[in-house]
């Protein structure tokens, strides 16, 4: 006691040092006021203007979206400031949507709703790639990466988007767009280490092929640090993964681009388990060590039919394979896409498209979890239709359409949406929608038992199998949601969007305590998955992204969130309020300051392990820092501080498997070089 | 263990921040003025020049000072570097700047600007429309030109060079100085 009261005392005063050191330090810099402003170049001739080397720099002031949907976009210099490091780090940026961080290794993610490890309703796409695994409809974070230098845009939409993209497009859709190749020409290295981010070395090369035909290949490679658990004991959850891909676009004829991409990735992932076992002592901690490895290839055709009409037609295959104390895991899918976009007349933009899925999956039979049959075939077929029409000049425009999709699970689903969006004035834009989706089963759910404990009964003390277990009736959860929004764009420098939501959930997962089995000297407790919960969600966010000068933007992100739920016991409680407050200060045209406070409201988790069934984590506020200086145009040398308000803090914890693990600050250097 | 050797791994981390910042604060900026720029500010200082090195139709100007109306389709970064020529002389006319959000918007500019965000369809329309009223167009897409456009930007080992069509520039009634002409990409020999 004594001790960690000590521990505490001594970090708060390492951290107000550091505070200290950076307050000191920036104080310095401004008090110099080498603040820069953009270079004029109009008075340069074109002899002069063709000698000057250029950069492309994103978007500064977030672009005011036409969708009718709840949108938001981070761009590739919201990515470089924040220092973030995984993908799943930089979706803290986006308001609605909660972020939590299991362990070292392991994040919870969803859009306007609770969230856990398992979190089953987000579509999240890589380059128009499903990364989400059918096995638990949820998706594995910590694989999902590529060369963030590369990244262009992560386009994140709350709400549903089954419309266009079909099931699992629930709550939200995330797309994550890497550049064009002819974007990323010559070479990139960055090199860095810290406390928590051992060691990580990047590398791309970009190339021309060919008139309009370019290349690019990355290596990544990193080793990251354990956390600790509450007691301050290590975690044991180190992890390191290698990564390597390609891509590859031409533009081939005028009317014909090509993109060809794929990855390969190999990684070891540490955790520390707690496994059922059916004798004494009935539960045994396990250092699990992971494998994960998988790949992927892509293609790309766009073709221009006509100055009103174009199609694409994509198709992909991709491989993961996940072998963990408790599941030995392989997957392969295939995926075939068209759509095809064209005008009628002035009103109509008519976009249709048609889908072919097919995935096979093959499970290991382990104590802890079954899947029976261990290997299945999914086939998934879907047609979509949608059409904008303008319905008044430059003013206000309909969009009506619906997804038709066939799926093995629960056979045809409909998902129609209707979205209007009104643009009194260009700097204005007002709109509502009105949209149902459903998230099909998953594996699990329809397959699998999953053993959570064993306990000895008395009197006999013969070991009783608490499991979950799969039910061939489970069915889709349907969502019907009712959303509106606001977005004003004040002269180029403040921007502001704001959107409302009312969620109606029906059919969800809910889980009924079954009548005791007998089987082979043991008893079996089993819940089986059923559809009797329901649940209302309801809340809104506000973005909003303001450069008050040449040299200081900010980006401010609020989301409250709130439900009305039947079974309650169940379901875990959102953090009602999440604010995030990045502040870009361009101390010097070679020297950036970027500072990023977040805060999260407490939350409650389902948590079996405990007397009452939850577990409350404590709401936290905590503070990114970063500094990049370029000391010449090819080379940056950053500094980054992540989580600086507290040695350690609990974000949300996982419902089965591993222990309460809370998240350290870290801090890393990095060096990056281009040529 | 481990908790004795990470506060020396801070304290280690403080101070390397210290170091740099007092060293970056120290030094003078080493990035050479002149040599490099952000993409679209070059951009917008060539399509000044373009503005300077070609020549209308008479008939398009009701008088010798109206302005030149340039129009830019483009998103919030590209109209930033934009606005920079708005009032600009060019001898006796200054340039208005103004945004193009859908193809509606565009009008009958005398520079009309599209960036490389416009869908291939949407391009179409645009272009085919610009021949009506001798728009320079100008754009920064592989075969622009091809697709009717007049002048289009491409990056060569980091600097901007740009494309000139001789024979849509023609179509358009747009005559280019031979100076424009001896700096151009030319993609069509007449």
């Amino acid at each position: 006691m004594i001790d960690s009261a000590n521990r505490r005392c001594r970090l708060k005063r390492r951290f107000i040092k550091q505070l200290f050191y950076l307050a000191s330090a920036v104080l310095v810099a401004s008090g110099e006021s080498a603040i820069s402003r953009e270079k004029d170049f109009t008075g340069l001739s074109i002899e002069e203007l063709m000698g000057i080397q250029v950069t492309s720099v994103s978007k500064k002031v977030q672009n005011l979206s036409d969708s009718a949907a709840a949108i938001f976009v981070i761009t590739s210099d919201d990515l470089r400031h924040s220092g973030v490091t995984s993908i799943a780090e930089a979706l803290r940026m986006v308001p609605g949507l909660t972020v939590a961080r299991i362990d070292a290794n392991k994040w919870a993610v969803n859009s306007r709703g609770a969230t856990s490890r398992f979190s089953d309703k987000l579509l999240v796409l890589m380059d128009g790639r499903s990364v989400y695994t059918p096995s638990f409809s949820g998706v594995y974070w910590e694989v999902q990466d590529t060369l963030l230098e590369d990244v262009e845009r992560i386009e994140v939409i709350r709400g549903p988007g089954a419309t266009l993209w079909g099931a699992n497009a629930v709550n939200g859709v995330i797309n994550v767009i890497t550049k064009h190749t002819a974007d990323t020409l010559g070479g990139l290295v960055s090199l860095g280490g810290g406390n928590r981010e051992s060691a990580f070395a990047n590398a791309r090369y970009g190339f021309t092929l060919g008139e309009g035909t370019h290349g690019r290949c990355y290596v990544k490679a990193f080793e990251r640090d354990e956390f600790a658990f509450e007691t301050g004991e290590g975690a044991n959850d180190d992890w390191n993964m290698v990564r390597s891909g390609f891509r590859m676009d031409s533009h081939a004829t005028a009317n014909n681009s090509f993109t060809v991409q794929g990855d390969i990735y190999s990684g070891n992932i540490d955790q520390q388990i707690e496994l059922a076992t059916r004798s004494v002592p009935y539960s045994l901690k396990v250092d699990d060590d992971t494998d994960v490895s998988g790949g992927n290839l892509l293609g790309r055709w766009q073709h221009t039919l006509s100055s009103t009409s174009s199609f694409t037609l994509q198709v992909y295959y991709d491989n993961t394979h996940r072998k963990e104390a408790f599941a030995d895991e392989k997957r392969e899918s295939v995926d075939l896409d068209f759509q095809h976009g064209l005008a009628l007349g002035k009103r109509h933009t008519l976009l249709w498209g048609a889908r072919y899925r097919t995935t096979r999956d093959n499970f290991s039979q382990e104590l802890a979890a079954q899947v029976v049959p261990d290997t299945r075939r999914d086939d998934l077929f879907s047609l979509f239709l949608q059409d904008e029409i303008m319905i008044a000049d430059n003013r206000v425009w309909l969009t009506l359409g619906s997804k038709f999709e066939y799926n093995d699970y629960t056979g045809f689903e409909v998902q129609p949406s209707a979205r209007i969006l009104f643009t009194p004035h260009p700097g204005h834009k007002l709109w509502a929608s009105l949209s149902r989706a459903v998230r099909t089963p998953s594996r699990v759910e329809r397959d699998a038992r999953v053993v959570n404990r064993i306990f000895p009964m008395p009197p006999n003390m013969i070991p009783v199998e608490v499991t979950l277990a799969g039910n061939p009736d489970f069915d889709s959860e349907e969502l019907m949601a009712y959303e509106i929004g606001y977005r004003f764009l004040w002269f180029r420098d403040l921007s502001m969007d704001l959107s409302g939501f009312y969620n109606d959930y029906d059919n969800l997962r809910f889980l009924t305590q079954g009548d005791l089995i007998a089987a082979q000297g043991t008893l079996e407790l089993p819940n089986y998955f059923n559809n009797d919960a329901s649940a209302r969600t309801y809340g809104g966010e506000l973005a909003l992204a303001w450069q008050t000068t040449k040299w200081l933007k900010l980006n401010l992100a609020y989301g409250f969130l709130d439900s009305d739920q039947d079974n309650d016991e169940q379901i875990g409680q959102e953090p009602r309020h999440q604010v995030s407050l990045r502040t870009a200060i361009k101390l010097r045209n070679d020297l950036d300051l970027n500072l990023w406070l977040r805060h999260v409201d407490n939350v409650t988790v389902i948590h079996p392990e405990s007397p009452n069934g939850l577990y409350q984590v404590n709401d936290y506020t905590t503070l990114d820092l970063s500094l990049a200086w370029r000391p010449s145009e090819a080379m940056e040398i950053s500094v980054v501080g992540q989580n600086l308000l507290d040695s350690s803090h609990m974000e949300i914890i996982q419902e089965y498997f591993t222990h309460p693990t809370e998240v350290k600050s870290g801090i890393y250097g990095k060096i990056t070089y281009r040529f | 263990m481990q908790t004795a050797t990470r506060p020396i791994i801070q304290e280690t981390m403080v101070l390397l921040v210290s170091a740099l910042l007092l060293g970056t604060i120290c030094s003078t900026p080493t990035v050479v003025q002149g040599e490099t720029g952000e993409e679209y500010a070059v951009k917008a200082a060539f399509v000044l020049n373009f503005a300077r090195f070609f020549q209308w139709p008479e008939s398009v100007f009701s008088s010798p000072i109206e302005p030149y109306d340039l129009c830019v389709m483009g998103d919030e970064a590209i109209m930033e570097a934009f606005w920079t020529l708005q009032g600009k002389k060019i001898r006796a006319r200054t340039i208005q700047v103004r945004r193009a959000a859908v193809p509606d918007e565009v009008g009958t500019p005398h520079l009309l600007f599209i960036s490389k965000k416009i869908d291939r369809p949407t391009l179409f329309i645009i272009l085919g429309k610009a021949r009506a009223y001798h728009g320079l167009t100008i754009g920064e897409v592989p075969h622009f030109t091809q697709f009717s456009g007049v002048i289009n930007f491409l990056t060569r080992q980091g600097r901007l060079k740009f494309e000139i069509s001789r024979r849509i520039a023609d179509i358009q009634g747009l005559i280019p100085s031979s100076r424009l002409l001896k700096l151009a990409i030319i993609v069509d020999e007449q």
